[in-house]
């Protein structure tokens, strides 16, 4: 942190006309188990610096891991000769001191860091990594069952010379699996899953590699369907996929260069009345809450999306002083799809809810590739997943790709479940959609 | 006065002695074979946004990556230091793979001089004894070139493209280059060390026209200096730019389905890529888990193809004086004659299958460990001409640009995003499409590969792969027809 203080003090003393210094440091571990034994551990350590440099209406941004003293003061100095030659853009500035977050120097302020953290042994973790990894399956022979076990730590320390000082910490524990198999005829199937968490005690990685043989077994067989127009059900491993596209188009940025098919939608209804995306960015202890973003700018808790009218563009100091757009923040951290099912008050809604509403239709368990144009919102995605009928799933569907535009999409929405997988940061449960095209 | 290879060493504060030494902690738990991977990065960037150079920036990434092998088990650990106590600290971490479960294997991954270039031990010199490769000469090196003249390329291509075309409301333009500077030093004692240039030209224009907005975008990227920077390379990303707009305008989509599809020369040598490139990296077979497992020998596709991933372009961004794992760079037939004839392979898997690395070990950096990779992977010329490809089709598509794809390894099921394309109507290209995935199954789509035609392009766009890891590739093809895929539409 002193090497930050150091950085500012040299830069001004340098040229600069102001500086915002980003110091992160993380630690990562990982152990991989290849069909019951270890085939890959790994221990590393990072450190490095991002300069955001101003200096007389110049900008220019900078990184190095190479942090001794003399060698950091060097790269100042290029930096500085280097923005002096660009061209002047007065937009470049750092934010408004009334928009930064206050007292958030600890780090920890949100819970998400695990003080134990330290006190996990490897040989805990390769116990555990063999154990998670191990798979009994008689149906269908197993190919190959790739697992990994890994955690980190995470500690970015932000100054400006405005005076702004933030640190934000977490730990994460995760354990993922990818299995393939092999059914009768010779055909390979494969499948994924994974969970993290940022505290150990919740570390739980038992039926992580069961899930993904299930996963793997559930797409034997597959069917065609033919091509037309299906309600799709969208699991909520999936969905953020579609959620995505919405966050891009809101961006200030891609706004101010028309790359948006959001361009003219702030404070009007251009989604289903049922939609709504709210910004959690603050909860205690949740996967991607924060207390600033990467200019230090404070995150709210509020409606991205309030009953189909878009409520929030996200812009940055830059694309404020260039558009004179509102400022907000860079970014969502916690997006959230609230709950809803037409004909309903229910709060609480699952998978088997969703089904049971759309009656039959196509459910997507993973896209396949896939674009948006985000000038335009058409999209196409190659997606895997079954065929429901009467609520049930019945067998798995074959190559089959889902087309559209998002603003259609969204205007279709049937409802959207509660079955959000805690361990994600973009909290996109299960959603439902009418009249998709699927092409098979 | 230093050799070239004191050059390195001198670079990153090391000597030979030093680095046994840390290769003989990387191996101390039992591991058979360990390597060091050192890696100097200086990235520079420049963007044009809205009219004005107003950014830019320079990244540096400096450090060392550490494996130990023990059989195909790896132990893996860097530091951003190359101090000798840091880089000790980190064999002794990667070195722990041989103690877990049960002690070493005993068994080494192949070694270089299985490539049939001399391997050599001991050596202060690249240890192999062959004329030392050159895929990338330089011209004008980027640290050299000044950000002026970078600058006034970047003003220079705005000014065209706005000259060419009114309907063009916002550019994005940007000059990148990465110098990178490796030293390879490994437990055969093999130090090989390479010099990598890499330039991009990137742009991306917003457009407008009959009440809509859309977007097109270019680049062209190479290995080489900044010779790279001309008005030939300006102006056939105008080119490519410009001559879409008309057609994105007017584009609409295809009804959904199975249908023929031709895939126009160059980019669409991304279905090589997806379709069987992927399939074809070692460590997926090695496992188990790659549709491709159990088909070596076999035919996969028609009769008079071959498929190749070559390290050799010259200038290309899959071009690799060596690879990651220091083994040479070359040309390797994976289809011949329609029969598949090699995997590609770094040293694990090629001492799994026994037989010589193909030099397909890459990483992304010093952080990750090798794995096989591609790099320029291509299909060679057939004999039809282009037109009769189109002419064939009487109801499909013609596609010729492309913005990403996927593959699942086991079930071979790829995807490929078309930007822009035709529908053919009775052997003619008719209305302008875009905007569609089209997926396929690889082993099905190779062997359904009706024409080729003998008009192989490469494409010299900034293709990035990502397995877990970015590497630059290349891709190129011959206009192919294949006889059914199904496409994204309405």
């Amino acid at each position: 942190m002193e090497l930050c203080r150091h950085c500012i003090k040299y830069a001004l003393g340098a040229g600069a006309s102001a500086l915002r210094v980003s110091l992160s440091k993380s630690i990562q571990n990982s152990i991989a188990v290849l069909d019951g034994e270890v085939d890959k551990i790994s221990f590393n350590q990072d450190r490095s610096i991002f300069l955001h440099l101003y200096a007389g209406g110049h900008f220019g941004t900078f990184s190095t891991n190479r942090l001794g003293q003399k060698e950091l003061e060097e790269f100042i100095s290029s930096a500085i000769e280097t923005v002096s030659v660009l061209a002047e853009d007065p937009c470049q500035r750092l934010p408004e001191p009334g928009m930064k977050a206050t007292d958030c120097s600890k780090g920890d302020e949100l819970g998400l860091m695990d003080e134990g953290y330290f006190n996990v042994g490897q040989e805990e973790k390769i116990a555990i990594a063999l154990k998670a990894g191990r798979s009994e399956w008689n149906k269908y022979r197993l190919e190959s069952v790739e697992s990994e076990y890994s955690d980190s730590i995470d500690d970015n320390y932000l100054i400006d010379s405005d005076g702004f000082e933030g640190r934000h910490t977490e730990s994460n524990f995760g354990y993922c699996s990818e299995v393939t198999i092999m059914d009768g005829e010779g055909c390979r199937y494969s499948g994924y899953q994974w969970m993290s968490t940022p505290f150990w005690k919740d570390f739980d990685p038992g039926d992580v590699t069961a899930q993904a043989i299930e996963m793997a077994a559930a797409q034997v067989d597959p069917q065609e369907v033919e091509s037309g127009k299906y309600k799709v059900v969208v699991q909520a491993k999936a969905a953020s996929r579609l959620v995505g596209p919405i966050i891009h188009a809101l961006d200030g940025n891609s706004v101010q260069q028309k790359f948006s098919f959001l361009c003219d939608a702030l404070g009007k209804q251009v989604f289903s009345p049922k939609l709504n995306i709210y910004d959690k960015a603050t909860e205690r202890g949740r996967m991607g809450s924060r207390l600033f973003d990467t200019e230090g700018v404070a995150v709210t808790d509020g409606p991205i999306i309030e009953e189909g009218v878009v409520k929030k563009f996200f812009v940055n100091t830059y694309c404020h002083a260039k558009t004179g757009m509102e400022a907000t923040v860079e970014g969502p951290s916690r997006p959230t799809v609230l709950p809803f099912i037409c004909n309903s008050d229910k709060k609480e809604i699952n998978l088997d809810d969703i089904l049971a509403h759309c009656g039959s239709g196509i459910l997507i368990s993973g896209f396949n590739g896939g674009n948006c144009n985000h000038a335009s919102g058409n999209f196409s995605f190659g997606i895997e997943g079954f065929v429901f009928e009467n609520g049930k799933i019945a067998y798995p569907i074959d190559e089959a790709l889902m087309t559209g535009n998002m603003m259609e999409l969204w205007n279709n929405l049937l409802a959207a479940g509660s079955d959000a997988r805690s361990c994600a940061r973009w909290q996109i449960p299960s959603l439902a959609f009418g009249n998709v095209d699927i092409s098979a | 006065m230093r050799d070239e290879l004191g050059l390195y060493l001198d670079m990153f504060g090391t000597d030979i002695s030093q680095m046994d030494k840390v290769i003989a902690a990387a191996v101390s738990g039992g591991a058979t074979y360990a390597d060091l991977y050192f890696e100097n990065t200086e990235y520079r960037e420049l963007t044009l946004r809205d009219g004005i150079v107003s950014s830019g920036g320079i990244h540096v990434d400096y450090g060392v990556g550490i494996r130990a092998l023990d059989g195909e088990k790896c132990g893996y650990s860097y530091c951003e230091s190359t101090d000798f106590g840091d880089m000790l600290r980190a064999a002794k971490a990667a070195a722990g793979i041989a103690m877990c479960g049960g002690g070493s294997t005993g068994k080494s991954p192949a070694d270089a001089g299985k490539c049939g270039l001399g391997g050599r031990t001991g050596g202060f010199d690249d240890g192999f004894s062959g004329v030392r490769p050159d895929f990338y000469p330089v011209e004008k090196p980027w640290k050299e070139a000044g950000s002026t003249m970078i600058i006034a390329a970047l003003e220079s291509l705005e000014k065209k493209l706005r000259s060419r075309d009114a309907r063009i409301e916002k550019v994005i333009a940007k000059i990148s280059s990465a110098d990178t500077w490796v030293l390879m030093y490994n437990s055969l004692a093999q130090p090989v060390y390479d010099f990598r240039p890499l330039g991009s030209i990137s742009a991306s224009i917003v457009f407008s026209g009959a009440g809509k907005n859309d977007n097109r975008s270019a680049s062209r990227s190479f290995r080489t200096g900044a010779e790279l920077i001309s008005e030939e390379t300006l102006d056939s990303i105008v080119d490519d730019l410009v001559k879409g707009i008309d057609a994105s305008l007017e584009a609409g989509r295809p009804k959904g389905g199975k249908m023929p599809v031709v895939m126009g020369a160059g980019a669409s040598g991304i279905l090589l890529h997806e379709a069987m490139g992927h399939a074809f990296e070692a460590d997926f077979n090695r496992k188990g888990q790659s549709v491709f497992s159990d088909r070596m020998g076999m035919q996969v596709c028609p009769k008079g193809m071959n498929i190749v991933d070559d390290a050799t372009w010259t200038g290309n961004r899959g071009a690799c004086n060596f690879d990651d794992e220091g083994i040479p760079g070359q040309k390797t037939y994976m289809v011949t004659d329609g029969v598949l004839t090699s995997y590609l392979h770094d040293r694990i898997s090629a001492a799994h299958y026994g037989v010589a690395p193909t030099g397909n070990g890459r990483r992304e950096g010093f952080r990750f460990e090798p794995i096989p990779r591609m790099r320029l992977t291509y299909m060679e010329n057939g004999s039809y001409a282009p037109q009769e490809l189109i002419e064939s089709v009487s109801n499909g598509i013609y596609v010729d640009e492309f913005s990403n794809g996927q593959v699942k390894i086991g079930e071979g099921d790829f995807t490929f995003y078309v930007k822009s394309g035709y529908l053919i109507e009775n052997g003619r290209l008719t209305r302008p499409i875009k905007d569609v995935n089209v997926i396929g199954n690889g082993p099905e789509a190779l062997a359904d590969i009706k024409m080729v035609a003998n008009d192989l392009k490469i494409d010299n766009g900034t293709w990035t792969c990502g397995k877990g890891q970015s590497v630059p590739v290349g891709c190129g093809m011959p206009s192919v027809k294949v006889g059914e895929l199904t496409v994204g539409g309405e």
